[in-house]
C-alpha cells in the first residue's frame, strides 16, 4: 500500500554522503507521504542518523537529491529548511540546558512573527500539559522523559510540515518510552504532521509507524509497510533481535 | 606613612579598578569561545587596534577620550565581523589546532601591520590623570571612569544577550548549536555577530589603554596572557565568571605587587592558568554565557 | 669581499674657518703621520649614528692638523666600512693592525661591534679608545690592558641624579624601580651604589618584568614606603607609565629621575604638565659648559666645537659627534704626553696615560679603572648630565641641572609642579 506520488512530502534519491573523506551512505533512497509515520531501522553503523542529518542540512550531500514539498532542497542549510517547514529533534534529548521551558518555546518560535507566538505556544502547551505546568523550570533540572517532551514541543512550535526525530526513545525509562510513542502517534493523528524517525528500538517503532526502511552499511536493504516488516522472518531474525513483534 | 589597613584597602581597590579592564577583555574572549569554540589568540591585537583607533580619533578630532568609544567599538566590531566572515568561519568546528594557528597568524599579521603603520613609539592620552582623595586613599579619576565604563559595557552586553532576539540566538548557539539551527537560527550570522561583539569589547578595552597605560604595537601580548588567565579561572565561555575573575585577579595582582613584588604578581597569572587547568579545568565559576545556575 | 671602500687621507680642508684656520701653522711636511685606524659603519643599520661619530673624529683630526699636528706630525685617519657587521669589523681591525700598521685605534660604533673587536685589540696590543659604547662586557672582570671606555656604561647613566638629590635636594630616601633586563639593571646598580655611598636610605629596590604595562602598584608601593626620590625605569614606555602612575596615586615627591625616556623630546609633548620637573639623563648636550685639550697650549670649548661642527658639516652635532671629537681630544692629550716623555708617540706611554688620566673633554669627564684591576679600562667618571624639564616663557625646555658647574638652570625640587 505505497503512498501515491502526489502525496509525497519528502523524497530522498540516491543519497551519498559521509564525514570528512569517509563515505557513510552509498546511495540511500526513501520517501515520506503526507500523514505518514515512517521509521528507519537498521544495525549500528547503518547510517540511519546520517540520513536525517543530510536531510536537515547538517551534512552536505555528496551526490543524490532531496526534494521537500516538490522543491529540491539538497544542500540547503538547516535554518533555511526550518523556514520551509522541516522540524527536527536531534538525538539524545538535546536541549538548551540553561534555558527554561518557556524560553525553549520562544527560541522554537524564533522565526515566527511576535503576533503569532502566543497562539503557537498555546497549541503546544495543550499537547504537553506537563510542560505547561513547568514553564519557568530550567531544562537541565528536568528528567529525561520531560526533556524529550520539551525537545518535541520545541520542534512543534512552528507547526511544521514534516517532523524528523532522531532516536526519540533512546535512553528513556520504559514508562517514558511508551509516553513518547504515544505522543508521536498523537502528533501525527491530531495535528496531521507526517513524521520521519530513526529508532534503535526497532520493533516498538515499527508498531507505531506506517512504513519502514531497513538500512544496512549505508544502503537500502528492505522496505515496506510496518506490519509486513514486522512479520518478515528475515527482518525479524536480523534486525528485530529474532523475537516476536510486540516484545519491547 | 599610611597604616596597614589603609594600604591594604588602597591596593585592593586599585586592583579592583584595573581588574575591570581585564574583565572587559576576558568577556570578549569568553563570548567568542562560548559561541564558536575558538580560542582567539588575536584578541590582544584587537585591543591594540582598538587603542589606535581611539587614539587617532582623539588626536584628530579632540573628542573626549571617553567619547572615542563610539568610534573604536563599532570599528572593531566591523573588523571582527569581516575577519570572521572571511577567515575564522573556515576553521569553526575544525580541531582546535586549526583555529589556534589561524588566530595566531592574524595576531602576528596585525602586530606587524601596526608596527609598520603606527611605528613602535608608545602613545598615551593625558586624560583624568589627577587623583581623587578619599580618606587618605588616592585613586585616579581615569581608573574610576574606566571602571564605571567597563561595568556599563558589561551590563549592556548582559541586557543584549538576555533581552534581544539576536542576543537570545547567541545564547542558544552557545548552549547547543545543533538545536539552535533546528530553531531556524542562522548560526553563521550568529558567529559573525559574536566575533564582532567580542572584538568590539576588546576595542573598548583598548580605548582605555592609552588613557591608563601607554599604547604600542606589542601591548596586546601583555594583555592576552592576563585575559587567558582570567577566562581560565572564570570558566571558558562563562561571561559572569570572566567578569568576576577579572576583578579578582586585578585585586590579587595589586596586593601581591605590594606585599611581594611585581615579578611574583606577574607569575601569578601563569600560575593561575596552570593551577586551574590542573585542579579544576571547568574554572571556578559558572558555565554558559550569562546563566546564573 | 673585503671592502676597501674608501681610504681617507685627510686633506686640510679649505672649509675650515674662523680661529681654526688661523692656528694652522704648517704641519711639518714630510713628517711621518700618526696613523689612527677605525672600522666604521658607513653602511648598514648603524649608518646614521656611526656617520655622526665619524664626523666628530674627522673634525678633530682637521682641527689638530690645522693647529700644527702633534709633535709636528700630522694625524691621519685610516678607515674601512664594516657594513655594521661584527664579523666584518673584526676582519677590518686585523687588517688595520697588520697591513696598515696603524699606531692607535678608535673602536667601531656601538656596543655590539666593539665587544666583537675587543679581543683582537687586546691580543695585538694597540692602544684604543672605545668612543661610544655602553656595554661593560669588554672590561668587567676582563683585566683589559689596551682599550679604554670613553662613554658612560649603564651604571653612570643616572647616578648623577643621586648626587644632585643628596647635595642640593636634602633627599634622604630613595626608591629604585627598574626593568629586569641587562641595561636597566646596570642603571639600577649604579643608582644603588651611589645611594649607598651618599647615605640615602633605599626604602624600595624592586625590579619588574619587561612585560609590565601598569606601574601603578609599584609606584604606589614606593609612595607607601615614603620614598622622597624615585629613580630608575628602562626606556620610553616606562618613563611615561611611571610618571602617569605617580600622578594617578597622588604621589608628591622631591625628585623623580627616569633613565632614557624622560630626555626624549616626545616625553614633554606626551606628558604635558606632568613633564615639568621630571629629571632624566643625557650623554651630552650642545649647551653643556665643557671644554678640553686640543694641542699643547690650545683648548676648545663645547660651544666652539658646536659652532665649528655646524659650519663644517652644515648641520648640528649629535652626541655621537661629540663622543667622536672628545675621544680624539683624549688621544691627542695622551700622544702629547708620550712625546714629551719619550720623544715619540710611544704605544706603552699612550696606553699608560689612557688608563691613569682623569680629566675632561667637550664630551664630559673622563677616568677609567686603572691597569691591574679586574675592571681596568671601564669608565667610572663619565656621569651623564642630569636634565630636567622646566618651564621657560611658558614653554617646556630641557635644562641641564647637574653637574652644577655645567648646569644651565637651577634644579627644581618637588613634583608634580602643577
Amino acid at each position: 500500500m505505497a503512498m501515491m506520488a502526489d502525496h509525497v512530502v519528502l523524497r530522498v534519491e540516491g543519497l551519498v554522503t559521509g564525514y570528512g573523506v569517509k563515505e557513510i551512505l552509498h546511495g540511500v533512497s526513501l520517501h515520506v507521504g503526507a500523514h505518514e509515520i515512517v521509521t528507519i531501522i537498521g544495525p549500528n553503523g547503518a547510517g540511519k542518523s546520517t540520513v536525517l542529518k543530510a536531510v536537515m542540512g547538517y551534512l552536505k550531500p555528496w551526490r543524490g537529491r532531496i526534494v521537500f514539498l516538490d522543491r529540491e532542497i539538497t544542500g540547503e542549510p538547516p535554518y533555511r529548511l526550518v523556514h520551509r517547514g522541516l522540524a527536527y529533534a536531534p538525538q539524545g534529548r538535546q536541549i538548551f540546558p540553561h534555558m527554561t521551558v518557556q524560553e525553549h518555546l520562544e527560541l522554537g518560535a524564533w522565526t515566527l512573527p511576535k503576533a503569532k507566538r502566543a497562539e503557537a505556544f498555546e497549541r503546544v502547551y495543550a499537547l504537553f500539559p506537563r510542560l505547561a505546568e513547568r514553564k519557568r523550570q530550567k531544562a537541565r533540572t528536568m528528567s529525561g522523559g520531560e526533556r524529550q517532551m520539551l525537545s518535541l514541543a520545541r520542534a512543534l512550535v512552528l507547526d511544521p510540515k514534516l517532523l524528523i526525530l532522531d532516536e526519540p526513545s533512546l535512553g528513556l525509562a520504559p514508562k517514558f518510552v511508551d509516553l513518547v510513542f504515544k505522543k508521536i502517534v498523537e502528533i501525527n493523528e491530531r495535528l496531521g504532521i507526517p513524521i520521519l524517525m530513526v529508532e534503535q528500538n526497532a520493533a516498538r517503532a515499527l508498531e507505531h509507524s506506517h512504513r519502514g526502511y531497513v538500512l544496512e552499511l549505508g544502503r537500502n536493504r528492505f522496505e515496506g509497510p510496518s506490519q509486513q516488516l514486522l512479520a518478515d522472518a528475515q527482518v525479524r531474525q536480523l534486525y528485530l533481535g529474532g523475537r516476536g513483534a510486540g516484545v519491547g | 606613612m599610611m597604616d596597614e589597613l589603609q594600604v591594604f584597602v588602597e591596593f585592593a581597590l586599585r586592583g579592583l579598578l584595573i581588574g575591570a579592564l581585564y574583565s572587559l577583555m576576558a568577556l570578549g574572549l569568553s563570548l567568542i569561545f562560548g559561541v564558536m569554540r575558538v580560542i582567539n589568540v588575536a584578541h590582544g591585537e584587537f585591543l591594540m587596534i582598538g587603542g589606535y583607533v581611539a587614539y587617532f580619533a582623539w588626536a584628530w578630532t579632540q573628542l573626549s577620550p571617553l567619547a572615542t568609544l563610539l568610534i573604536s567599538v563599532p570599528a572593531l566590531f566591523a573588523l571582527g565581523v569581516a575577519l570572521e566572515r572571511f577567515l575564522v568561519e573556515r576553521v569553526v568546528g575544525k580541531p582546535e589546532l586549526a583555529s589556534l594557528m589561524l588566530t595566531f597568524g592574524i595576531s602576528i599579521t596585525l602586530w606587524n601591520l601596526a608596527h609598520a603603520l603606527f611605528s613602535p613609539d608608545p602613545r598615551s592620552v593625558p586624560y583624568l590623570y589627577e587623583p581623587l582623595e578619599l580618606l587618605g586613599i588616592y585613586i585616579s579619576k581615569a581608573s574610576l571612569m574606566i571602571f564605571a565604563a567597563s561595568l556599563g559595557l558589561a551590563a549592556l552586553l548582559v541586557l543584549f544577550l538576555k533581552g534581544t532576539r539576536w542576543g537570545k540566538a547567541i545564547r542558544a548557539v552557545a548552549q547547543n548549536p545543533e538545536v539552535a539551527q533546528a530553531c531556524g537560527i542562522d548560526t553563521r550570522r550568529v558567529r559573525m555577530l559574536a566575533f564582532g561583539l567580542g572584538a568590539g569589547l576588546a576595542g573598548a578595552a583598548g580605548t582605555f589603554v592609552p588613557i591608563q597605560f601607554s599604547l604600542f604595537p606589542g601591548v596586546g601580548h601583555e594583555f592576552i596572557l592576563k585575559a587567558f588567565a582570567v577566562v581560565v579561572l572564570g570558566g571558558l565561555g562563562s561571561l559572569g565568571g570572566a567578569f568576576t575573575s577579572g576583578l579578582l585577579l586585578g585585586v590579587v595582582e595589586s596586593l601581591i605587587t605590594f606585599y611581594a613584588n611585581a615579578h611574583v604578581a606577574y607569575l601569578t597569572f601563569y600560575a593561575t592558568i596552570v593551577g586551574v587547568l590542573l585542579l579544576r579545568p571547568a574554572g571556578l565559576f559558572g558555565t554558559g554565557l550569562v546563566e546564573e545556575d | 669581499m673585503t671592502s676597501l671602500s674608501r681610504r681617507g687621507f685627510l686633506k686640510l680642508s679649505g672649509a675650515l674657518v674662523g680661529s681654526w684656520t688661523l692656528l694652522g701653522v704648517g704641519v711639518g711636511r714630510g713628517q711621518e703621520p700618526i696613523k689612527i685606524g677605525i672600522s666604521i659603519s658607513v653602511s648598514g643599520r648603524f649608518e646614521r649614528p656611526a656617520g655622526y661619530l665619524f664626523e666628530g673624529h674627522k673634525l678633530w683630526a682637521e682641527h689638530v692638523n690645522a693647529a700644527g699636528g702633534l709633535g709636528g706630525r700630522p694625524v691621519e685617519l685610516i678607515f674601512y666600512d664594516d657594513k655594521s657587521d661584527p664579523a666584518e669589523s673584526v676582519k677590518l681591525v686585523r687588517k688595520l693592525i697588520t697591513d696598515d700598521r696603524v699606531d692607535f685605534l678608535f673602536s667601531p660604533y656601538g656596543s655590539e661591534l666593539t665587544a666583537a673587536v675587543a679581543p683582537t685589540i687586546e691580543e695585538a696590543g694597540v692602544p684604543a679608545i672605545a668612543s661610544i659604547v655602553a656595554t661593560m662586557k669588554p672590561w668587567k672582570g676582563q683585566n683589559a690592558q689596551w682599550m679604554v671606555q670613553f662613554s658612560s656604561p649603564a651604571p653612570l647613566y643616572l647616578a648623577g641624579a643621586v648626587d644632585l638629590a643628596a647635595e642640593e635636594g636634602d633627599v634622604r630616601t630613595i626608591a629604585i624601580l627598574y626593568e629586569d633586563t641587562p641595561f636597566p639593571t646596570g642603571v639600577a646598580n649604579g643608582l644603588r651604589e651611589r645611594a649607598q655611598a651618599r647615605g640615602l636610605e633605599i626604602v624600595l629596590d624592586e625590579k619588574y618584568d619587561k612585560a609590565v604595562t601598569d606601574w601603578t602598584p609599584l609606584v604606589a608601593k614606593a609612595k607607601a614606603r615614603g620614598a622622597e626620590f624615585l629613580a630608575g625605569g628602562a626606556y620610553f614606555p616606562a618613563a611615561v607609565g611611571i610618571t602617569k602612575a605617580a600622578a594617578a596615586v597622588g604621589y608628591q615627591l622631591k625628585l623623580m629621575a627616569l633613565v632614557v625616556g624622560v630626555a626624549d623630546p616626545k616625553f614633554a609633548t606626551e606628558m604635558g604638565p606632568l613633564a615639568e620637573g621630571m629629571a632624566g639623563n643625557e650623554l651630552w648636550l650642545k649647551v653643556v659648559r665643557t671644554k678640553g685639550f686640543l694641542v699643547p697650549g690650545q683648548e676648545i670649548t663645547n660651544e666652539e666645537f658646536v659652532r665649528s661642527y655646524t659650519e663644517r658639516f652644515g648641520r648640528e652635532p649629535e652626541y655621537w659627534s661629540a663622543a667622536g671629537y672628545g675621544a680624539g681630544q683624549l688621544l691627542a692629550q695622551a700622544i702629547t704626553q708620550a712625546i714629551e716623555a719619550t720623544g715619540e708617540p710611544d704605544r706603552m706611554a699612550v696606553r699608560d696615560f689612557l688608563f691613569t688620566f682623569e680629566g675632561e673633554t667637550i664630551y664630559g669627564p673622563y677616568g677609567v679603572h686603572p691597569l691591574g684591576t679586574p675592571d681596568a679600562g671601564l669608565q667610572r667618571r663619565k656621569d651623564q648630565f642630569i636634565i630636567q624639564w622646566q618651564r621657560r616663557d611658558g614653554e617646556l625646555t630641557k635644562e641641564v641641572i647637574w653637574p652644577a658647574a655645567m648646569a644651565t638652570a637651577e634644579p627644581l625640587f618637588g613634583w608634580p609642579r602643577a
